[in-house]
């Protein structure tokens, strides 16, 4: 075992994981975690703590998952490389570490320039860190758990337990160095993949078709990203706007014309992670309900996915 | 005095100064393009009232480019002007007429100015006795 | 070559009001490329000011010169006694220039009238665009000639992010991504294959971030 942490374990025992996810709030408080934690327990292995996601400054990721271990809930910790150096990096690694965290989600982050959006003033003025780049900090992590060495070359003392995920946009721009991609993060050490959201089954089955072929599914889990939509307006928004996400016109068109959109949303998740479970190669799905964590435990039922395996107390 | 600047292009008119009223001072040029925009700011730290470009068919520049200069030179010397507060309508480009007609757009831009000054968009007092050190 | 853009024109007015004898010094090198700074800048900027001090029936005299390269303090020199005799320099050249003024000058309040922004290129028409970050570690040759540090938003060695859409940077439109551009081209000269390799980490201690730099050259003493 790497980290032995749930999701890990789970992943070696061949089953097929599901992981949510868990945003922080923009304050101090604990019981925003602590109720997002009743919502969610259970109905999923491990759940991402983003890390002041669009640049939105949060609760940070390292403290979000500390209070959700508290709670019960396995984090999977996000860290971006827009804010933190190398040397800020892997002093919160040791940190989490210390503190129990087993998982963390290497990904580059939304330019700072995303937090000034709708009513939010942001910081578009802060400093581009990016001293590293989400591919070199897979590997630097993977440097401290297995090689016990910081990225300069001092040496570190005792284990740093961890369990390392990269991101993956199989149709971001351009497609057809997407697999490519995946296949340094892989080589540099990511344990786990989790996908931008999917709902083009065709366009995706034929992303991982390419990614077998390079024997990528084998090195590493690839977990399926599920968003969950809430009506067309966010799927037309998404089809138009988010990098790499894809939204068939016909399903744009079954939202439109639904009676009620929330109800569909709920029916072409689950069809969504049905149809992801037969594509070889994915070993789970990463649901994300935005702004919406209450109807993860539907999801996950009408899915199928419940109850989640029981890991024995070693 | 006030006057009106007015820079000609030869093909508009041809070469013999056309305008006699003294509240104008006519420079001939080879072609339109010739005018830089220091020109026409130069013309309104000396105080006076407006520049008026009279220009060739942009194709029938025998130039051939130097019409389409001449007015990419009033947009940005107009930027600049309204950048210190003269209105950039007290520059006025007229293409190419019979010189009757030229004279009574003169007359319009004229009125034009005065207009101007009416409404609170003076140009700037007479500063001819600028000095450069 | 050096890009810069002319300050807001009230910036500069508010900046230079007190004074009675102002110099506007330009400098005839990158600026003058890029239209912010060189002789035609100087005399347009000294215009300006003229029409905008006389309209607040302030008397002022302004004062014009441009040096080849205001960088080069020999090239001061032959400026330097209509300079002294001035209250206040407003510098048109890139902040280098500004700097070589105020050390050349250091009685005499120097104030930019500039904004330095990039080393860059003029790309098209009317367009200069960014292009080098002076990372002190050139790696140009590893992709295909398109610089990941000045290029990507987040310099990425090992891109591209999964923000790029249609070929532009997530930060805007007007920015095309480095990464698919530098694949494009690997790509059509057939050394894609090249990019499985992994760029390992920048060591930022030949940019900026290990301190100012400088280089030192005996051989080009006089």
């Amino acid at each position: 075992m790497k980290s032995g942490s749930r999701l890990e374990q789970l992943l070696a025992r061949g089953e097929f994981v599901v992981t949510a996810e868990l945003g922080p709030p923009m304050s101090a408080d604990v019981e925003v975690i602590a109720k997002k934690a009743e919502l969610l327990r259970h109905t999923a292995d491990a759940f991402n703590v983003t890390d002041n996601q669009t640049a939105v400054v949060r609760m940070s990721s390292i403290a979000a998952s500390v209070l959700c271990l508290k709670s019960g809930l396995e984090p999977i910790m996000q860290m971006v490389c827009r804010d933190r150096n190398r040397i800020a990096m892997q002093s919160d690694i040791l940190g989490a570490v210390a503190l129990g965290i087993r998982n963390c989600l290497c990904i580059s982050g939304d330019h700072q320039s995303f937090g000034r959006a709708g009513k939010l003033l942001g910081h578009p003025g802060a400093k581009n860190v990016y001293d590293i780049d989400s591919i070199n900090q897979i590997r630097m992590f993977r440097q401290l758990r297995d090689e016990g060495k910081f990225q300069g070359g001092d040496p570190v003392k005792g284990q740093v337990p961890l369990f390392i995920g990269a991101a993956w946009t199989p149709l971001g721009d351009p497609v057809d160095f997407r697999v490519i991609r995946l296949g340094k993060k892989i080589a540099a050490g990511a344990d786990f993949v989790q996908t931008q959201g999917v709902y083009d089954i065709e366009r995706f089955a034929d992303a991982m078709k390419k990614a077998r072929a390079e024997g990528l599914h084998e090195k590493t889990a690839i977990l399926a990203g599920i968003i969950v939509p809430k009506s067309a307006g966010m799927l037309k928004y998404m089809n138009n706007s988010v990098a790499g996400v894809s939204v068939p016109e016909a399903l744009i068109r079954r939202m439109s014309e639904a009676a009620d959109q929330k109800a569909e949303g709920v029916a072409i998740a689950v069809e969504l992670i049905r149809d992801i479970r037969k594509i070889e190669g994915i070993r789970g799905v990463h649901i994300q309900p935005v702004e919406w964590e209450s109807i993860m435990r539907t999801i996950s039922d009408k899915a199928g996915l419940l109850p989640r395996p029981e890991i024995p107390d070693a | 005095m006030k006057h009106i600047i007015v820079y000609r292009c030869q093909q508009c008119g041809g070469r013999q100064k056309l305008f006699k009223e003294n509240w104008v001072r006519e420079f001939v040029l080879t072609c339109a393009g010739q005018l830089e925009p220091i020109h026409i700011l130069r013309a309104f730290e000396d105080g006076e009232f407006g520049v008026c470009l009279m220009h060739c068919e942009p194709g029938a520049c025998r130039t051939l480019a130097g019409c389409q200069a001449a007015i990419r030179h009033v947009k940005y010397a107009r930027q600049l002007l309204e950048e210190v507060g003269i209105h950039p309508e007290r520059v006025k480009t007229i293409c190419c007429q019979p010189a009757g007609d030229l004279h009574m757009e003169l007359n319009l831009f004229l009125d034009h100015l005065k207009h101007l000054d009416g409404h609170g968009s003076a140009p700037a007092p007479d500063v001819s006795e600028r000095k450069k050190a | 070559m050096i890009v810069a853009q002319r300050k807001p024109l009230s910036e500069i007015i508010t900046k230079m009001e007190a004074y009675k004898k102002i110099i506007v010094a330009g400098c005839e090198t990158c600026v003058a490329e890029c239209h912010a700074g060189g002789r035609k800048e100087v005399e347009l900027l000294a215009s300006q000011l003229r029409i905008a001090f006389s309209q607040k029936m302030a008397p002022v005299e302004i004062a014009e010169c441009c040096i080849e390269r205001q960088c080069e303090p020999e090239m001061i020199e032959p400026c330097s006694e209509q300079i002294m005799a001035q209250e206040a320099v407003l510098s048109i050249a890139c902040g280098i220039g500004v700097q070589q003024m105020a050390e050349r000058f250091p009685n005499l309040p120097v104030f930019p009238g500039l904004n330095t922004t990039f080393l860059g290129t003029h790309a098209k028409p009317t367009q200069w665009e960014e292009r080098c970050a002076g990372c002190g570690n050139c790696v140009l040759d590893l992709t295909a000639g398109i610089c990941p540090i000045a290029r990507c938003s987040k310099s990425l060695l090992n891109g591209p992010c999964g923000g790029a859409q249609d070929g532009k940077c997530e930060v805007s439109d007007d920015i095309p991504c480095a990464w698919a551009e530098i694949v494009e081209r690997m790509t059509k000269c057939g050394k894609r294959d090249q990019l499985r390799q992994i760029i390992p980490c920048k060591e930022w201690n030949t940019a900026r971030d290990g301190g100012p730099r400088r280089l030192i050259h005996e051989e080009a003493a006089p």
